[in-house]
């Protein structure tokens, strides 16, 4: 197993949010954690990125435990691209996937490689248009996009295996910038060969992007697998109670959860 | 004065030129108006330094030393320690001034974390309300200790100008003691620049790009300290210096902090000169308090900013 979690557990104060997690990630998966909201999704994706260090158990990168790497050496291999962010100061959206770069740099802030690199990260995602606008101005789309770039800025240019880690990137989306991230995100890490581990609250784009689903309910892992192993009417009611239903269309193996409403909708 | 003049004194002064001026002339220039100037600069890129680092540390473009209170500390450190210190010990004293005052600067900083930090996460609002009483607090702490300390009040009149702001130095002692921690403030500034480009992004993105937030939290503290402590022991309480230098040169340079922090100190160096002589030339022959004209300047450009930042800092508040 390439990233490897061995019993990880992890409380804020006196709430336990993850308890005995077991979980491994080989080279060029993509995986999708789903589950309810504060069932530790997030906490478990800040473990694995090493930002986080858990109270119990370890995670191991490539066999060695992640604590164990310098920062900005694990930062050349593993990046994590948050929910969304705010800056305070008008950095330009060039300026912000340049910050991909840091941990690349030398000591002197020698990075020959850097400014094709972010170039090539910026057109990648088609943020061309934006370059020398503030960062702070785009739309929420917009923004997560720039946050993508700067993640393959980040690791693109490292020999060997990459784990991207994303937190709800289609959180607040639109339909339409939903999709066009999925296919970004799944075909060109697919074509770099670059691990995908991301939180996911859209059990849909999950079932449909990601051939594996982790579940994690009250800071456990209670399923992980295939969506349609993992999708089971008994796995949804665990996770978000009773009222939805489990659709299987004839002409394809994915599974898709809906939601079944308890009195019928009124008709005019 | 010419210029020329000028030039010909500080040139004689090091030997390089022959003195041809009148000696009462170059003793004015050399021991009275040069070392004004220089004082200044210095106190003027020192508060620009510390206002960048401390906007950038806690992501807040209203942050600055003198209103999260750290100047109010590192003024009333210094106070305290004249106060207590015996007439004998004060010319020793003055050798280490800097040093305590940015001593008071890094606790009060400390205090006011603490106060304005839940869960971790620092409220931009509340870290300004936090310092705002601060520095009241420590403004009267150090009133009421000059009484205390000083029932003849031989000493109050000094203090009290010193802490009302301007750059009073009297020859070159003043200024040679400032310089270690204010070039130790400056080498600690410049570390922290990739730093704080990241930590624009928040933390969580800083850490993940392989930033040691902690160390870096407490280097950036310590370079803060530093040059408010120089600043502050150079020329009293010198206020919003630190607010509109950086904001202007983020305007002309842009927001990294490199280009950012190279820049600020000229600038705020030659702010504080241009402000020291309009204190001096406004309203002859009497000469408005240092302090006065920073807060004229710098008091209505953060009401602006506070509204026109409204949107951001109610964001995250």
């Amino acid at each position: 197993m390439r990233l490897c979690a061995r019993g990880v557990g992890h409380c804020f104060g006196d709430r336990v949010v993850l308890r005995d997690i077991d979980v491994g990630v080989e080279v060029g998966e993509t995986v999708a954690i789903v589950g309810a909201n504060g069932a530790g999704k997030s906490t478990l994706l800040g473990i694995l990125a090493g930002i986080i260090a858990p109270r119990s158990g370890s995670v191991t990168w490539g066999g060695t435990r992640l604590g164990d790497f310098p920062p900005r050496v694990r930062a050349r291999s593993i990046a994590l691209v948050p929910q969304d962010v705010s800056v305070p100061f008008d950095y330009t959206v060039e300026e912000i996937v340049d910050l991909g770069r840091l941990p690349q740099r030398s000591a002197l802030g020698g990075d020959p490689e850097g400014p094709g690199v972010v170039r090539r990260a910026i057109d990648l995602l088609g943020l061309g248009p934006f370059l020398h606008q503030p960062f702070a101005s785009l739309s929420g789309g917009e923004r997560r996009r720039a946050l993508l770039a700067l993640a393959f800025a980040q690791i693109s240019t490292t020999p060997g295996p990459r784990v991207l880690l994303l937190d709800e990137p289609t959180a607040h989306l639109d339909l339409g910038h939903q999709r066009a991230l999925m296919e970004d995100l799944v075909t060109r890490a697919g074509a770099e060969g670059i691990t995908i581990v991301t939180v996911l609250h859209d059990l849909a784009l999950a079932a449909l992007y990601f051939p594996r689903l982790m579940v994690l309910h009250a800071g456990r892992l209670i399923a992980d697998g295939t969506p349609q192993a993992v999708l089971t009417e008994a796995t949804i009611e665990t996770i978000y109670g009773t009222g939805f239903s489990i659709e299987r269309h004839a002409s394809s193996e994915i599974p898709r959860v809906a939601i079944v409403a308890s009195a019928p909708r009124p008709r005019p | 004065m010419a210029p020329l003049t000028i030039l010909e004194i500080v040139l004689a002064r090091f030997g390089v030129a022959v003195a041809m001026a009148d000696p009462t002339l170059a003793a004015i220039v050399w021991e009275i108006r040069l070392p004004r100037v220089v004082a200044a600069g210095l106190v003027g890129a020192a508060l620009a330094l510390a206002g960048v680092l401390t906007q950038g540390l806690f992501r807040n473009p209203l942050a600055e030393p003198y209103i999260l209170g750290m100047s109010g500390g590192a003024g009333f450190a210094v106070t305290a320690f004249l106060a207590f210190a015996t007439p004998l010990h004060l010319n020793q004293a003055m050798s280490y001034l800097s040093w305590v005052g940015a001593f008071g600067g890094l606790i009060t900083i400390a205090i006011v974390y603490a106060l304005a930090s839940r869960r971790g996460r620092v409220d931009p609002l509340t870290i300004l309300l936090a310092g705002l009483a601060m520095s009241a607090i420590l403004g009267a702490l150090t009133t009421a200790l000059l009484f205390m300390g000083d029932p003849h009040l031989t000493r109050l009149a000094r203090v009290w100008s010193w802490m009302g702001g301007g750059v009073q130095v009297l020859g070159w002692g003043p200024i040679a003691a400032a310089v270690p921690p204010l070039g130790l403030g400056i080498v600690v500034a410049l570390r922290q620049a990739a730093g704080l480009d990241a930590l624009a992004l928040g933390e969580e993105s800083a850490a993940q790009l392989g930033i040691a937030i902690q160390r870096q939290r407490v280097e950036a503290i310590v370079g803060i300290a530093l040059l408010a402590g120089a600043a502050v022991t150079l020329a009293g309480l010198i206020g919003f210096v630190g607010l509109v230098v950086p904001h202007i040169m983020r305007l002309i340079v842009g927001p990294r902090h490199l280009p950012l922090l190279i820049a600020n100190a000229p600038a705020g160096a030659a702010f504080v000169v241009l402000a020291d002589l309009a204190a001096r030339t406004l309203l002859p022959p009497a000469e408005i308090p240092l302090s006065v004209i920073t807060a004229l300047v710098g008091g209505p450009w953060f009401l602006y900013l506070l509204r026109a930042r409204r949107g951001f800092v109610g964001a995250i508040g």
